[in-house]
């Protein structure tokens, strides 16, 4: 009886977990290696009156044998850091939030215009053509990597 | 339906290498307010070959990647032929958009453009009129609210018609390439 009750416990706490929440342990021993990935081309847009946005791009690849979830991005140069997507539809552009992109195994996830970004609000003051900026990106499973890059655009 | 027919336009003008057709099912004369506070109207500036763009200043991606690409089409043209074109980014952000924001924005590009701004209504006659759409959307995110919109830009030839369609994801070679066969 008192393993059913343990059985029982143990299907409720599986349950109950949230697999589909990727959380950032970068000491999970299934995590990939840090060496996994390689970060190129990056740069920044300079704001524009009224300064209320900006955006990076860059592209990440990854060599390791599994995928990699960017979660999140953070800098001191901003209150507020998202992962935004831009959907093409019949010639109308909507930008919009996401929880997270992937770097696919052996691929690259590319953050430019257009696409998938990097979108920053609330800046410290603007962005100006030639500052330099240091970014946080924030991996599910993986160390979170400093990004340092110049206002390019 | 119109934004339709702007879709087959856009692949119509990218494909052919006839001579520019004239586009009458879409376009014509409106009024706006430059961002000084004028009044602009399209048939007045008759004579001159216009770009127009529907945009907004809260846009963080597309419409400055535009602008870096026109003024990039701009670099190439003399003098001369820089002073036959006007540069029309028409904002569908009323709400957001005065005249003072619409200056200061576009003064940051280095380049000669005249802002349009109008009433939530004149524009989105204006915008139906050229079968462009927008839309106000609110977002899970700090952005608050975004405008989804069409992305093309029109070359508008100095009778007022339209005569060209350059979509975003084109490059700035198709447009450069539209104005040197209406120049």
């Amino acid at each position: 009886m008192a393993s059913l009750r343990f059985l029982m416990l143990l299907l409720l706490v599986v349950a109950c977990s949230d697999e589909a929440a990727p959380s950032i342990d970068s000491n999970d021993s299934q995590a990939p290696q840090s060496e996994s990935l390689e970060i190129e081309d990056a740069r920044a847009r300079s704001s524009r009156p009224p300064h209320a946005n900006s955006a990076a791009f860059m592209t990440l690849s990854n060599n390791g044998n599994q995928d990699l979830v960017l979660v999140g991005v953070k800098t001191s140069r901003a209150k507020v850091a998202e992962l935004h997507t831009m959907l093409h539809e019949d010639g109308k552009m909507k930008m919009r939030r996401v929880e997270h992109l992937v770097v696919p195994s052996k691929g690259e996830l590319v953050l430019k215009p257009g696409a998938d970004h990097l979108m920053f609000f609330d800046l410290d003051k603007a962005w100006r053509k030639g500052d330099q900026l240091e970014l946080t990106l924030l991996f599910a499973r993986y160390p979170e990597q400093i990004v340092t890059l110049e206002v390019e655009m | 339906m119109r934004w339709f027919v702007v879709c087959c336009l856009i692949l119509a003008t990218s494909c052919s290498d006839e001579p520019l057709e004239v586009y009458d099912t879409i376009g014509g004369d409106f009024v706006l307010h430059d961002q000084f506070g004028s009044e602009y109207q399209l048939s007045a500036h008759n004579g001159k070959i216009r770009l127009l763009f529907f945009g907004f200043t809260h846009c963080p991606d597309v419409c400055p990647t535009t602008l870096a690409e026109v003024k990039e089409v701009w670099q190439q043209l003399s003098h001369e032929q820089q002073q036959q074109i006007e540069i029309l980014f028409a904002s569908v952000d009323p709400e957001r958009d005065s005249g003072d924001l619409l200056r200061d924005y576009l003064n940051s590009f280095d380049l000669p453009v005249i802002g349009l701004r109008g009433s939530e209504a004149e524009m989105l006659k204006i915008t139906e009129q050229y079968g462009s759409y927008y839309e106000k959307v609110q977002l899970d995110s700090a952005l608050s609210y975004t405008i989804d919109h069409s992305s093309q830009t029109y070359v508008i030839d100095e009778q007022g018609k339209i005569r060209g369609l350059v979509a975003y994801d084109q490059p700035p070679s198709a447009l450069l390439e539209l104005l040197k066969r209406l120049l």
